[in-house]
């Protein structure tokens, strides 16, 4: 018994005191250009970043090597579910207006060379948030699902129904029961392994058969920084707002974390390039950091 | 202003015109909290103990009525989509996801239901709508008109009591300016119209209470879909209902609600009141409802086919109520109800106090007159009823929702004298019975009817010395403590209070002295020459709520007692070892002890004198000092010198001595009464010892005074001075610039000082002169090695200097 308590021990001190990452620098985006950022959304590379005003309206897109920031969209709701495409050519969002006091949707894209935007699906209430997949977008309008014909893996979600596409067959599962909704799903990079957010669980990772394989804690957010590691953030509340907000980075394994900033630092939405090493989230009054880190 | 009324008025007529299909509608409901966590808001309310989640929590409360209106919006086709359907920490999800959910719900309008808290004392009850952006410029179109129709529903409630009805819809970058535009955490991810409700303020108690009702949750429940249809356009339901609140007509909340209360919430809510449901004739019944036992009376039937009924209000200890009510399509018709008691025998009283008869002690001269009665009493006839002989004032007050009678003097009734106290056959309850013979009884009260002030300080004219000055104040019975500082105020000659240190108040009584004291230091030092006043107000009471007959008011100065003095310290009191009792010069004395303290005047101690007499009276306490009187060179004084004492008195009136001890005899000089606390100078002429004749100081007696304060007590005293020719009227200055040296001197002594320096005499340490100069220059080169003393005169006066010679 001594030995399995000192086992533990051992454990819980590497898990709470692990060093997965070396910040490098953390530097202020945009700073007196921009009033209000929130949302960022890195691409790939890191040479790209969306982000969108404080209720999501409208989406602009900072171009990291030619210091440029253009407007992608002004619409209403454009900034919520914005996404790039895998090759880092396109940006897919919804946007949103009412009629008759129903919420009316589209998913649309936005091709960067041409800055033309086009509507990937028909209008409709319900419009799953845009997920780049290899050869395009999956999406779904009111139930039936938009996806490029060459789909092999993909995943989202809808409700509390995770939807994977494997070997392009798409099946669902409900790995966690009792939940009051899923949210974030992504396929890691390697795409072997499933990533989503399962409300009153927090972040499940399961396999591209719906198995879980890890549960990374309560926190919201998650995006991959690589293949094995989550950034997510870290948030709590009372009841009305939040009393702090931190970014994590933890092993997909769920055995080491690490706190990228305090508690205290109203720190939020991160997003991630593993190839660039950069994280980029926003503060909850909207302004932009950069954080460099690399993995020890 | 108008113009932007206008435009509101023109998108709430064109959001209500359109209509559609509920079944393409989803709603998002956000029961607010979740999990009687940290972030719960919970209100531990009678009859619940703290920690029993059956008190109110608002997470509870929150989450009944989203069931509620899950269960209203789903009969009428809408989809639902519920943020929590548990009551768990894990249920309390991340404010943004819960706004995310909803989005990615796809529904058309958010709900986020809570209830309100000032977490003052200023309490209020009325809705408050939320929405997120400025007041009347929301960020997402629609969320005014949500927020604007749920407030005027909600208002419609009447099973409530309001404080406002006011339309209270706000911008939340408005309404918590200070947060910037963050805004409320739930609402700032949402992309649909949204409002977070504070249905009604869950600290306005007897709101809480009604908020643990389920009926009153379907209430709440019921006017957010008629907001929602409202909303959208939707026609509303086919049927109504009934709802209401019953209380007792007359009857208030019981003693636990000391709560504020408004209007009817300050009548007893009725529990367990069956209400039948009657058709038109009120021959057939239909339903039936009973109200539950948590002080809130809340009743609903919540789907009747309109027209007409009769409800019947019924409860075995009170007169049925019969009311006819009118049920309109999609409305809820409010009957709230007041139910008479029934008081079916004469009242009387079952008993009463002080009871007393021929033979027992009298009774306290404050003694409330309590009358209890069968029924509860019309207030108004039984107190005309009421009479005293001797006649009183007093006030009269109720308790135990006017079972009870209290009558409380105004001051105290006289002592030793019998009172009779009279009800006569007027006094009656509220069903109009009235006593059936005069009720009676006496008693006798004893000879005490005021708190006498037995010993103080300050006395008027005392001198109190300034640093961590302590009053104390001496009863002849034990003084209540709570509110005690209240009732003692200082004030300075300027009017400035001096506040009292509240943590310092100690109160006691003396069981065996019979005496109780309140003492009580100052907050902050007295500032030395300045007048003080203190007032003792005559509400001082002691535990039987016996009170001064009148104020007491004395003044007094504040002193300096450990100002430097000139003279030549025999005892700097640093070391309590060289004192020890001596039997022989003891008498009554249980105990006593010598330690050192840190209350001290000068140096780093003083040296404290405890004692404990067996008695009041013919106490002896002699401590002896061991090692002054062994040296060769222990100062000695004779009766041309005068000795100062600094001493710290103990309020017993006991007197202090020194005693003076010469080859022939000893003397014992008093010192002084001890009728003060804290630190005082005393100065004492030696001219009652024996002419010519060398003392030593040998010790300090303690003779007890003949009083109820003086059995037990303890003083200290610091340095114990010797004045030369202090009893011959040589005045003692202290020269600021004087110097004296070399010291240890040698060959000469050498006084200098801003005016010319008369004359230079040395004394040995036991009174002899053994050189003297005029002028400032005295040889010492034939005076034997030792400590003298130099008395240096100058025109300002004499001043002392102790002095070493050493060759």
């Amino acid at each position: 018994m001594r030995k399995y308590l000192l086992t533990l021990v051992a454990v819980a001190c590497l898990t709470s005191h692990a060093q997965i990452a070396q910040v490098n620098s953390t530097e202020p985006l945009l700073r007196g250009v921009e009033n209000e950022m929130f949302y960022p959304v890195l691409n790939q590379d890191g040479t790209k970043l969306l982000f969108t005003s404080a209720n999501c309206q409208g989406l602009k897109m900072y171009d990291f090597n030619n210091d440029v920031t253009i407007k992608i969209s002004e619409a209403e709701r454009a900034g919520l579910d914005a996404s790039f495409s895998a090759d880092g050519k396109e940006v897919y969002y919804i946007t949103q207006v009412q009629k008759e006091g129903k919420n009316m949707r589209q998913a649309k894209k936005f091709d960067l060379a041409s800055k033309q935007e086009v509507a990937i699906s028909s209008e409709g209430r319900l419009v799953a948030r845009p997920v780049a997949v290899k050869g395009g977008v999956i999406t779904s309008v009111d139930g039936r699902v938009i996806s490029p014909v060459s789909l092999k893996t993909a995943v989202r979600v809808q409700g509390t129904k995770l939807f994977i596409t494997k070997n392009g067959v798409e099946k669902s599962y409900t790995p966690i029961e009792k939940s009051a909704g899923y949210l974030w799903a992504s396929l890691s990079p390697d795409e072997t392994k499933v990533m989503f957010f399962a409300a009153g669980r927090g972040i499940v990772i399961t396999d591209l058969n719906g198995t879980i394989v890890a549960e990374l804690g309560n926190y919201e957010s998650p995006v991959w920084f690589g293949n094995n590691h989550v950034v997510a953030m870290n948030a709590k509340h009372n009841g009305y707002q939040n009393i702090s907000s931190q970014i994590l980075i933890m092993n997909v394994d769920g055995t080491q974390i690490q706190e990228l900033t305090k508690p205290e630092s109203m720190t939020m939405n991160p997003t991630a390039s593993f190839d660039a090493g950069k994280i980029v989230y926003n503060t909850i009054d909207g302004r932009l950091y950069q954080m460099n880190i690399s993995l020890k | 202003m108008k113009k932007i009324l206008s435009s509101i008025f023109a998108i709430l007529v064109a959001v209500s015109a359109m209509a559609v299909d509920p079944s393409e509608i989803t709603i998002y409901i956000n029961p607010g909290h979740g999990g009687y966590d940290s972030d719960d808001r919970v209100m531990t309310i009678y009859p619940f103990e703290s920690g029993d989640t059956a008190t109110f929590a608002e997470s509870k409360s929150n989450l009944g009525k989203g069931f509620r209106l899950r269960e209203l919006l789903w009969e009428k086709g809408y989809n639902v989509v519920m943020s929590r359907v548990a009551n768990t920490t894990a249920d309390d999800l991340g404010l943004e996801t819960i706004g995310l959910l909803a989005n990615a719900s796809g529904a058309e309008i958010f709900l986020s239901i809570h209830s309100n808290a000032t977490g003052v004392a200023a309490r209020r009850n009325f809705p408050l709508m939320l929405y997120r952006g400025y007041d009347n410029e929301p960020v997402i179109e629609g969320s005014l008109e949500w927020a604007t129709y749920a407030n005027t529903h909600l208002l419609t409630n009447q099973a409530t009591v309001w404080t406002s009805t006011n339309l209270n819809v706000r911008g939340d970058w408005s309404f918590q300016s200070s947060w910037g535009t963050q805004g409320y955490g739930v609402l700032r991810r949402l992309t649909i119209p949204g409002l977070l409700s504070e249905g009604s303020f869950h600290d306005y108690i007897p709101e809480a209470y009604r908020l643990l009702n389920s009926d009153f949750h379907w209430i709440e429940a019921w006017n957010f879909r008629k907001a929602i249809n409202q909303y959208f356009g939707v026609t509303g339901v086919d049927y109504g209902a009934i709802a209401g609140r019953i209380n007792d007509e007359r009857i208030l909340r019981g003693a636990e609600a000391t709560y504020i209360m408004y209007d009817d919430d300050k009548l007893m809510p009725m529990h367990k009141v069956t209400i039948e449901l009657y058709d038109e004739t009120g021959t057939t019944k239909l339903e039936e409802r009973t109200t539950d036992e948590l002080y809130n009376g809340i009743y609903a039937f919540r789907k009747l086919t309109p027209g007409n009924y009769k409800l019947k209000f019924i409860k075995d200890t009170h007169y049925p109520v019969e009311m006819d009510v009118t049920v309109n399509a999609d409305e809820i018709s409010y009957v709230n109800a007041k139910m008479k008691k029934i008081r079916s025998t004469a009242p009387e009283v079952v008993s009463y106090s002080p009871v007393w008869q021929d033979g027992d002690d009298g009774v306290l001269c404050n003694s409330p007159i309590v009358l209890n009665f069968n029924w509860d009493m019309d207030t108004e006839l039984t107190e005309a009823a009421f009479s005293i002989e001797p006649a009183i004032e007093g006030k009269i007050r109720w308790e135990d929702q006017n079972y009870r009678m209290i009558f409380t003097p105004e001051g105290t009734y006289n002592t030793s004298t019998k009172y009779t106290v009279r009800l006569n056959t007027t006094a009656a309850h509220p069903d109009g019975l009235t006593l059936k013979e005069p009720f009676e009884f006496s008693f006798f009260t004893n000879d005490r009817n005021y708190m006498s002030l037995t010993g103080q300080f300050p006395s008027d004219g005392d001198q109190v010395h300034y640093t961590k000055p302590t009053f104390e104040l001496r009863f002849d019975r034990f003084p209540n403590g709570t509110g005690a500082t209240g009732c003692i105020t200082i004030l300075d000659s300027k009017g400035n209070k001096v506040s009292l240190n509240g943590r310092t108040l100690k109160t006691s009584n003396n069981a065996i002295d019979e005496f109780g004291y309140i003492k009580v230091t100052a907050s902050k030092d007295l500032t030395p020459g300045e007048t003080y006043t203190m007032t003792i107000s005559e509400n001082l009471k002691d535990y039987d709520g016996i009170t001064l007959q009148k104020p007491e008011v004395v003044n007094f100065t504040a002193v300096n007692a450990g100002e430097a003095k000139s003279d030549v310290t025999i005892d700097e009191m640093e070391d309590a070892t060289i004192y020890a009792q001596n039997e022989n010069g003891c008498a009554n004395l249980t105990s006593t002890t010598v330690s050192a303290n840190s209350d001290k005047l000068f140096g780093s101690k003083s040296v404290n004198f405890a004692y404990v007499f067996t008695g009041v009276e013919g106490g002896e306490a002699l401590w002896t000092r061991t090692v002054e009187v062994e040296a060769q060179d222990a100062t000695a004084f004779t009766s041309k010198d005068a000795i100062g004492v600094h001493i710290n008195g103990d309020l017993t009136a006991n007197e202090v001595y020194l005693e003076l001890t010469s080859d022939i005899e000893v003397k014992y000089v008093k010192v002084c009464d001890m009728t003060f606390l804290g630190w005082r100078y005393v100065q004492i002429p030696l001219n009652s010892l024996g002419e010519g004749v060398s003392y030593k100081f040998t010790g300090v007696k303690l003779s007890q005074e003949n009083n109820g304060m003086s059995r037990t007590g303890a003083f200290r005293l610091d340095n114990v001075n010797l004045i030369v020719d202090g009893a011959l009227g040589v005045e003692k200055v202290e020269i600021a610039d004087l110097s004296v040296y070399p010291n240890p001197a040698s060959e000469y002594l050498i006084a200098n000082a801003d005016g010319m320096v008369d004359r230079i005499d040395l004394y040995s340490m036991g009174g002899a002169m053994v050189a003297s100069a005029i002028g400032n220059v005295l040889n010492v080169s034939e005076v034997a090695e030792g400590t003298y003393i130099a008395n240096i005169y100058t025109a300002k006066g004499c001043t002392v200097r102790k002095i070493v010679v050493k060759h």
